[in-house]
């Protein structure tokens, strides 16, 4: 009987629990968005996002998802108060008039189980404009956390900020790409 | 006279051209962060970063030699979520109460041209020290327009294994072993 529970267990662990189309609940805590720059020529600066929220709707099967996540742009926290200050002033991201940014993408690209990239829009400044996520990684796992389904992934793009209207010291040669990086994961209920 | 105003001038670009003698550096905290990521559940990464650092570079790019240490005050790890930093802090991680600082020094610069591309060194956290490589992912000098005064400084990366330093909670239910550091570091030429 002993021998049957130890086998047992590694498989209630990893065996799939049922995967169906449904509207994920979003972790807040496994969820975030970072912005990566260049600091002349030399590294990078980096900044994270940690107020957020959204809903995602997902469907392995099928191969279809949508997702609706809103950022809090005035919860950026790159370690330097006065740099997360000069951020959210009206030079760069303007957060007093445009408190959030938002991203809307209905198609999901998948190669066989998992998701490749995400396409949709991205609204940054009061601008939306086209935005394709390319998945670093993507996988689903049985959470001993939440005794759910849960899956996610590490997704990244690279928007040039002229396109959203941020131009501050572009023209002295200050870098206009900026990558985004986001981590995320979503709970099936 | 106007002879010695050009000598004069030409040794002073002579020394600004980096002929350059070696030189003190202050690590500049605004430009200077230390990031661990790591693996959660083989889907996304955790990210967590050290709002207080502190350190010092001696750098000499003619002799390519050079010393930097960084400390990292522990308590202020910060991940966007409460509860885990406070669980970083505690005893299954960092122990910060006992062990309040990590330091790495850092002894030999590796260049490539003029261009440092490796760090070799040591890292102490949680009382514990053990060699630690860190790989140059980028690496430039520039002069800073504002502050009007060389500033060096690079994207550095390396995997630990946490383990070595003691580091073990969750090691029995997969959680992983392996962490990434990506550091960026800038120092001011003093």
């Amino acid at each position: 009987m002993r021998k049957l529970l130890t086998l047992l267990v590694p498989v209630g662990l990893w065996a799939a629990l049922p995967l169906r189309a449904a509207d994920f609940t979003l972790d807040p805590t496994h969820t975030f968005a970072t912005f990566e720059i260049d600091h002349f020529g030399a590294t990078t600066n980096r900044g994270r996002f940690d107020r957020k929220q959204g809903s995602v709707f997902f469907d392995r099967i099928a191969g279809v998802g949508r997702v609706d996540i809103t950022i809090d742009v005035a919860s950026v926290s790159t370690g330097t108060p006065a740099f997360d200050r000069q951020l959210l002033g009206a030079d760069l991201l303007d957060a007093e008039r445009y408190p959030t940014a938002r991203f809307v993408s209905e198609r999901f690209i998948f190669q066989g189980d998992r998701v490749t990239s995400v396409e949709g829009q991205l609204t940054l400044r009061g601008q939306t404009r086209p935005v394709s996520f390319r998945a670093l990684k993507f996988n689903c796992y049985n959470s001993l956390v939440f005794k759910r389904t849960v899956c996610g992934g590490e997704f990244d793009t690279v928007i040039d900020r002229t396109d959203f209207g941020i131009d501050y010291l572009v023209r002295f040669g200050v870098a206009r790409d900026v990558r985004l990086l986001v981590q995320i994961e979503a709970i099936q209920p | 006279m106007r002879k010695s105003l050009t000598l004069l001038a030409a040794a002073a670009v002579l020394s600004t051209t980096g002929l350059a003698q070696a030189a003190d550096y202050q690590i500049d905290p605004t430009h200077t962060n230390v990031i661990w990521e790591q693996i959660h559940f083989g889907t996304s990464t955790n990210r967590g970063s050290w709002a207080k650092k502190s350190g010092t570079v001696q750098f000499d790019r003619a002799a390519k030699t050079g010393k930097v240490n960084l400390t990292l005050d522990m308590s202020s790890v910060t991940t966007g979520v409460t509860p885990f930093d406070n669980h970083l802090k505690g005893d299954d991680f960092f122990a910060a109460d006992k062990h309040p600082t990590a330091t790495f020094v850092g002894d030999k610069f590796v260049f490539n041209g003029d261009k440092v591309s490796e760090v070799q060194g040591a890292l102490t956290l949680r009382g514990q020290t053990h060699p630690v490589t860190l790989k140059a992912v980028r690496f430039n000098c520039f002069d800073h327009p504002m502050l009007k005064r060389e500033v060096c400084g690079g994207d550095f990366e390396t995997t630990i294994k946490r383990s070595l330093w003691g580091v073990n909670w969750g090691l029995n239910m997969g959680v992983p072993d392996d962490t990434k550091i990506v550091i960026q570091v800038e120092a001011i030429k003093q």
